[in-house]
């Protein structure tokens, strides 16, 4: 005979199994947190959490003072720095509000450096102020209310600024009760007005399109002085009240600068210099031919500058990424990084080519580990020269590790130095400065990076087995023509903000990383792939975040976008 | 070995297993709390959703597994959920998914797993319920026509035995009172005094009780052979 009854003790085994096995999960998920937080290098949360610099740093006449914008928690922010204190006053802070907020403007200083002013936009309340703060403490000194579509601003000189519209100009006078009022309204002017700055006390030039058009606000008369016919005009710029315009064009041979004098030669321009590719952020300071600009160099990239009085355009090597130059007198300042270190404000003196960092992006006690670049040059499949940096994680000694391919302009991007401290080997191919911009011109892309794949898949340490292509908003399109010229190639896919995506059933058995934000009113065509490329069998991870646009305008976005990309580096395979 | 303690180890295995399931699921479904899943092409709901759902619903399986006392609940509870598992994969199959696992990433990579290594034990745990438990069901029903069970008339507990142990005497396996093992069903005895048939549940033997017939109190007994 048996007994088949359940005994109470058994009863109670059950519920210690199960609670058991619940415990038994928890701990195991405890254990690797703990693990991962101690495996994790305090230098790749560093890096994560580095701060983003925006628009270009403003420095007063006197080189001894900068107005810049760098990324917060929550927005972006306008800081004010004494170059001889190292701590940075922040003025004001933009919250991010994804695509729906706009951008504040730069107005930077004014002459003699008693002013600099900057326009924020204040979302919330659907308005737009534009700030006046003394030169000297920085203390904000008054407060006027602009027009919503205000774009750019310039200093006409210390009682009055300008600032532009889509379409219109408008003039602000100083009162003389200390505050400021509009003054004139000038609607009309040009289809859509960019590049606005100050040609004297009286005069304003801009660029529209291809044209360049002024405006002499004592009369109220606007004329168009010039017209690209033979080239694209990509961009206008000045020196301080001198009566001429340096012109940066292009066209299919190359990248031409004009000095274009508005005294009597205008429709003569004087060619200065010409580049096949690469000349960005040019500044003019005028005092003669005295002008700066950006261009790429086989060891990073390079500053190119004519003094006051030089004949000739002096090259001063940078080892490292720049972006954003502004030249002052004899002195540049960008954002930018040394190979092997973090990025900051720079300055260089173009005299005696000596660098300084003077505000460094990282707040944190914790250093972000720098991997050092090397620098290499190939020739892409449509026979042109590029230069590409190799970041070789030297902690991974011979093994082979997972490859990391990208085109990028070389500035900095934590992304790359992300990868190579999770021990890829990353190698990124410069991109044409001529893709940045609304240009109509091919990008090479694809031709670029499957060029930098046969050079990468011969280095002993790729495992060409694990190649991973990034892209970021429109470059996404090549990576989308590389995927399908060459299905075999990547192993994964990382797509910031992409434009364009692969064909979902030309892949399989690969891992993608896309990221965009929710307000950028891509999300429900990036699902749709996500529903079609998992349906096809690959592993899609899909970071929409709240709040944001296409590209990040917050620390925050920023770091959880790096955070996102740590853990897909890291994820086993 | 006995099928019912196989049945019983099994319940406590697949309790054990479904709890582990259930917290997996839980955890690693909220590790990925900020990333937007694909849609599960099944249900057409977000795969989070889905998870949360099948987690939830394992969890309310481990507490009824636990609570109740009837092993064919059990058996056939475990079998319900292992089949719907089983239905959900095939689901996938008719929508041509191509690697199921790629639905489970986000939860795998909380656990440091690729999707293959996380699917996989979740499919075999899928499988275990569903093979185990019908055929345990399948061997229950067959075992049980050639068993009997019957009350012990002192305690009360249930007590089961093979038919062919029918007739024997052998003291109570919960209080040692001294029972004869006899088919189950009602007795059936005359009253002493009125001859009146009187039927009666085994467990009441022994009982002194007023006949209902004619009143007079009688003893119930067993009946003679």
């Amino acid at each position: 005979m048996k007994q088949h009854t359940i005994p109470a003790a058994r009863r109670n085994w059950n519920w210690t199994w199960a609670g058991g096995g619940v415990l038994l999960v928890i701990a195991w998920k405890l254990i690797l947190v703990a693990v991962v937080a101690l495996r994790e290098p305090a230098e790749l949360a560093a890096l994560a959490e580095l701060r983003e610099f925006k628009q270009e740093p403003v420095p007063n006449q006197a080189n001894n003072r900068l107005v810049f914008a760098q990324d917060t928690a929550e927005g972006i922010g306008i800081y004010y720095c004494d170059l001889a204190s190292p701590q940075p006053q922040l003025l004001g802070e933009q919250k991010e509000r994804g695509s729906r907020g706009r951008r504040f403007g730069m107005l930077g200083w004014s002459p003699e450096d008693k002013w600099f002013a900057c326009a924020f936009p204040d979302d919330q309340r659907n308005e737009q102020w534009i700030q006046v703060f003394d030169g000297q403490s920085g203390k904000l000194a008054s407060r006027l209310g602009g027009e919503l579509g205000l774009k750019q601003l310039v200093w006409l000189s210390n009682e009055a600024f300008a600032y532009s519209t889509e379409t219109g100009i408008r003039t602000v006078l100083r009162q003389g009760d200390g505050g400021w009022a509009h003054r004139r309204n000038y609607q009309n002017v040009a289809k859509r007005l960019d590049d606005l700055t100050a040609l004297s006390p009286d005069v304003l030039a801009w660029r529209d399109g291809q044209r360049v058009g002024t405006l002499d606000v004592g009369v109220g008369v606007a004329r168009e002085i010039w017209k690209a016919t033979t080239n694209q005009l990509v961009q206008i710029t000045r020196g301080r009240n001198e009566r001429e315009l340096l012109l940066n064009c292009q066209d299919a041979a190359g990248q031409w600068l004009y000095r274009l004098q508005l005294d009597g030669r205008e429709n003569a321009p004087e060619r200065l210099y010409e580049a096949t590719d690469y000349i960005r952020d040019v500044r003019w300071l005028g005092q003669g031919i005295s002008y700066a600009f950006l261009t790429n160099a086989p060891g990073g990239c390079a500053f190119a500058v004519r003094l006051p009085g030089a004949d000739a355009v002096k090259l001063i090597p940078w080892a490292g990424g720049a972006r954003r130059l502004t030249f002052n007198g004899s002195k540049l300042f960008f954002y930018g990084y040394e190979d092997g270190d973090a990025p900051g404000i720079w300055g260089c003196d173009a005299v005696s080519g000596e660098f300084k960092k003077h505000c460094p992006a990282g707040r944190g006690s914790a250093e972000p580990g720098v991997v050092r670049a090397t620098a290499g040059t190939l020739t892409n499949r449509l026979g042109q020269t590029r230069f590409y940096r190799l970041l070789n994680p030297s902690r991974s000694g011979d093994s082979r590790r997972p490859v990391l391919l990208a085109q990028e302009l070389n500035e900095w991007f934590a992304g790359f130095q992300i990868a190579a401290r999770c021990g890829y080997l990353v190698a990124v191919v410069d991109r044409p400065f001529e893709h940045t911009w609304d240009g109509d011109l091919p990008h090479t892309w694809a031709e670029d990076v499957g060029a930098l794949y046969d050079v990468v898949a011969k280095h002993p340490n790729a495992d060409t087995n694990r190649v991973y292509l990034y892209a970021c908003s429109r470059d996404s399109a090549g990576l989308s023509q590389l995927v399908s010229e060459q299905p075999a190639l990547a192993r994964g896919l990382i797509c910031y903000s992409p434009a364009a995506l692969p064909d979902p059933a030309r892949l399989h058995g690969r891992k993608l990383l896309l990221t965009s934000g929710d307000s950028a009113g891509d999300s429900k065509r990036l699902r749709s792939f996500q529903d079609r490329a998992v349906q096809k069998g690959n592993a899609v991870t899909l970071l929409l975040q709240p709040g944001s646009g296409h590209m990040p305008g917050s620390g925050n976005i920023e770091t959880q976008r790096a955070r996102e990309l740590i853990r897909f580096l890291q994820a086993p395979d | 070995m006995d099928r019912r303690i196989i049945s019983r180890r099994f319940v406590t295995s697949a309790v054990f297993l479904l709890a582990v399931f259930a917290t997996v699921l839980a955890l690693g479904n909220g590790a990925a709390v900020r990333l937007t899943l694909p849609r599960d092409p099944v249900t057409g709901l977000g795969m989070n959703w889905t998870l949360w759902s099948v987690s939830l619903v394992s969890v309310i399986v481990v507490i009824v597994c636990l609570k109740s006392r009837s092993l064919q609940v059990q058996l056939a509870l475990l079998l319900w959920f292992g089949l719907d598992l089983v239905l959900w994969r095939l689901g996938w199959a008719w929508m041509e998914v191509r690697d199921p696992a790629n639905y489970f990433t986000e939860a795998a990579r909380a656990f440091q797993f690729s999707p293959a290594w996380f699917y996989t034990p979740a499919a075999g745990v899928a499988s275990f319920l569903v093979l185990m438990s019908c055929g345990l069901l399948v061997w229950d029903q067959l075992a049980s026509r050639r068993e009997v069970k019957i009350i012990c008339e002192k305690c009360g507990g249930h007590v089961i035995f093979s038919r062919k142990s029918l007739g024997q005497q052998l003291p109570c396996p919960h209080c040692g009172h001294p029972l004869k093992l006899r088919r189950p069903g009602n007795l059936k005895m005359s009253c002493y005094f009125c001859q009146g048939h009187i039927e009666f549940p085994s467990h009441a033997l022994g009982t002194k009780m007023p006949c209902p017939h004619c009143r007079q109190d009688i003893t119930l007994v067993e009946p003679p052979q």
